[in-house]
């Protein structure tokens, strides 16, 4: 599978404006995208069409954007306000409770609300300003909805269809050469229909087809428009357990063959451990805290697991298999772990999570222990979260780019009986580890 | 029994030609007027949502009236089609071509919009993310998913006109090949008394409301059978 190669090259060849920025102050009723004249008058749109002419000066003259003044900017009421900057490369997931505004972040990133007095941006290219709004079918995005969303009055192979004769050609970045012919099939669709396990549905009615096999059908329907930023609105939120466990998989093998980037939106940390790089937590509208999955989790302010629920997810690589006991070994920054042999192959990738009440405590080198993971690190910081209890971040490895940082939970009182203190090299002994992938 | 003279499958495919005239008029308004009604959250949608729906209420001899009135060579459209040198509207084809089509709006209208509601805005914004343009989804999404909607309509909008007859009376008076529609000849046989020939014409505009209307009930059950397989 092949189709990684352009996106890889065009990351490298654009060294500045990589990523998405966004300023976004979303009104309690935004405007459908197709109302999008009423902020910016129809101006916006003929100026684009008659762009270097005459006409241009004369449509600014006399349109000129009488409609920037808001009605609703009196009442001072926005259901989001959000300025940042979504990494342009791996999945971003944007994290939060129902109704914090997930949903509306996505949505304006794809332009299907139409919001004024915002800005989106998207690797040096302005898709939304206050002048200026390019429709969702301008951007070259792709995205997948909360429920499949499949066309009924097409089948699935006219679902895919539909996609492939509207696929968006790559924008050319201001550079000369616009090379739509050697990305036009980039995704191609025989190996997606493959990746996706859905060769056996393209004949089929939609109405046929299972919550699960719709929302891949929809998956591959999105990717076949050759997007250049994937819009996930909680994909697999709309299924139940059994069918979201038929689509993760599908999802992370995406996510490694394909190199777009990914802004996901969830609520479901189990989805948000296993697959996410970057993640942003959005409350009440406001964003709270934005950073890697390896090291956000760590900061004390985010709520993004609950206190019993904290992990640190660690991306590890398989070195060493031990047949006879159903060991691999997990290679991580400063340090290695010994996991259960899932079947995965040697020298890939695997994300593991481990738990902070999974993690304990030693003075010295355990020696008669059943815990097989024993690591010496270095305390860096102590945290008294509940009334018992106390977290430690812990370090392992002393070189700092070569390090992994973990989480445990202990009680206040072994922190008094152990004299646990910060800077202290103690040994961490990990109980379980769950591999997230 | 069934004698028809000449006059009478004159009416007939007069009548017909005015149905599709008129269905085909009313088709190209209806479709932006229902998406408006749709979509819009202007205030005065209620009230334009009303004056649509008036002739459902209306007797059709107010409208009659109203259309005689202005078309009439005193009335503002009478004004305006003697200032570009035409005949007058009133008592001609054209003149019964307006009213049906203000008389039989809201059939076509009304299934239109509700379709246009039913399928909300999920599949325009699908469309839209896939890439295609307001055309486009107009033609790939919105025809074909309310087409049961159009076929509603357009049934309904030919046969209303079909079975009009206050309307036409009122402004198209009664002249052989240009305004005496069936029902209009059906009323003159049963005014010089020649009931065989009305019995004539009264069967077969029966026998077209009964087909017309199983036609639109086998439509809409599809439509909802669809529906329910659906969710």
């Amino acid at each position: 599978m092949h189709f990684t190669q352009h996106t890889s090259n065009a990351n490298k060849e654009k060294h500045c404006d990589e990523g998405i920025h966004l300023t976004l102050k979303v009104p309690t009723s935004p405007y459908p995208f197709w109302e999008s004249h009423r902020y910016y008058g129809y101006a916006a749109s003929i100026k684009k069409r008659v762009k270097h002419t005459l006409v241009n000066t004369f449509a600014s003259t006399v349109f000129s954007d009488k409609k920037t003044a808001l009605p609703f900017s009196l009442s001072g009421q926005y259901r989001l306000t959000i300025e940042t900057d979504i990494p342009g490369q791996g999945i971003t997931a944007i994290f939060g409770p129902s109704g914090s505004g997930k949903t509306t972040l996505l949505r304006c990133l794809a332009g299907l609300e139409c919001v004024p007095n915002s800005k989106v941006q998207f690797k040096g290219s302005v898709w939304q300003s206050p002048s200026q709004f390019i429709p969702p079918n301008k951007r070259p995005i792709g995205m997948v909805f909360q429920e499949p969303s499949l066309f009924s009055h097409l089948t699935v192979e006219e679902n895919l269809r539909y996609a492939i004769k509207r696929a968006k050609p790559f924008p050319s970045h201001g550079s000369a050469t616009p090379n739509s012919e050697i990305n036009k099939n980039v995704i191609n669709k025989k190996t997606l229909v493959e990746l996706l396990g859905i060769e056996h549905l393209l004949n089929h009615n939609t109405k046929v087809l299972s919550g699960g096999e719709r929302q891949r059908v929809a998956m591959a329907r999105t990717l076949l428009t050759q997007p250049q930023l994937l819009l996930m609105d909680e994909p697999l939120s709309a299924l139940d357990a059994a069918r979201k466990q038929e689509v993760l998989p599908y999802l992370e093998r995406l996510k490694e063959e394909l190199n777009i980037p990914v802004v996901y939106v969830s609520h479901s940390v189990e989805e948000v451990s296993r697959l996410a790089d970057h993640l942003m937590v959005i409350e009440n509208g406001e964003c709270t805290a934005a950073g890697s999955i390896h090291t956000l989790p760590l900061s004390p302010s985010v709520h993004f697991q609950s206190e019993s629920q904290q992990a640190v997810i660690i991306d590890a690589f398989l070195s060493e298999r031990d047949t006879q006991y159903g060991l691999i070994k997990a290679d991580f920054p400063g340090g290695h772990l010994w996991v259960k042999d899932s079947g995965n192959a040697l020298h890939s990738p695997q994300r593991l999570q481990i738990q902070a009440k999974d993690v304990s405590i030693a003075l010295t080198e355990p020696s008669n222990t059943s815990v097989l993971n024993r690591l010496p690190v270095v305390i860096t910081e102590i945290r008294s979260s509940s009334n018992a209890m106390a977290t430690l971040v812990l370090t392992i490895g002393n070189d700092d780019n070569h390090s992994t940082q973990l989480l445990a939970q202990v009680t206040k009182r072994s922190v008094d009986n152990l004299g646990l203190q910060t800077g202290m090299p103690v040994w961490a002994m990990i109980k379980s580890i769950a591999i997230a992938r | 029994m069934m004698t028809l003279t000449q006059d009478d499958w004159t009416a007939i495919t007069l009548t017909l030609q005015l149905a599709s005239i008129v269905t085909t008029i009313l088709l190209i308004i209806s479709t932006p007027l229902a998406w408006w009604l749709a979509r819009s959250h202007r205030w005065w949608k209620a009230p334009v949502n009303a004056l649509v729906a008036m002739p459902l209420v209306l007797p059709p001899t107010v409208l009659g009236f109203y259309l005689l009135v202005a078309m009439g060579p005193a009335g503002p459209i009478g004004h305006f089609t003697a200032f570009f040198g035409m005949n007058g509207l009133a008592f001609s084809f054209w003149g019964l071509v307006i009213g049906s089509c203000l008389y039989s709006l809201p059939f076509v209208v009304q299934p239109i919009q509700n379709a246009f509601q039913a399928m909300g805005n999920r599949p325009l914004e699908v469309a839209s993310t896939l890439g295609a343009g307001p055309i486009d989804r107009f033609f790939s999404v919105i025809f074909p998913l309310c087409k049961p909607g159009f076929i509603t309509g357009a049934i309904l909008g030919f046969a209303h006109t079909v079975g009009e007859f206050g309307v036409v009376l009122m402004i198209g008076g009664n002249i052989p090949g240009e305004t005496r529609v069936v029902s209009v000849q059906l009323y003159d046989h049963v005014e010089s008394l020649q009931y065989d020939s009305a019995h004539g014409l009264a069967l077969i505009l029966i026998l077209f409301a009964f087909f017309t209307l199983t036609g639109l009930f086998i439509v809409q059950r599809r439509q909802q059978t669809g529906m329910i397989v659906q969710e």
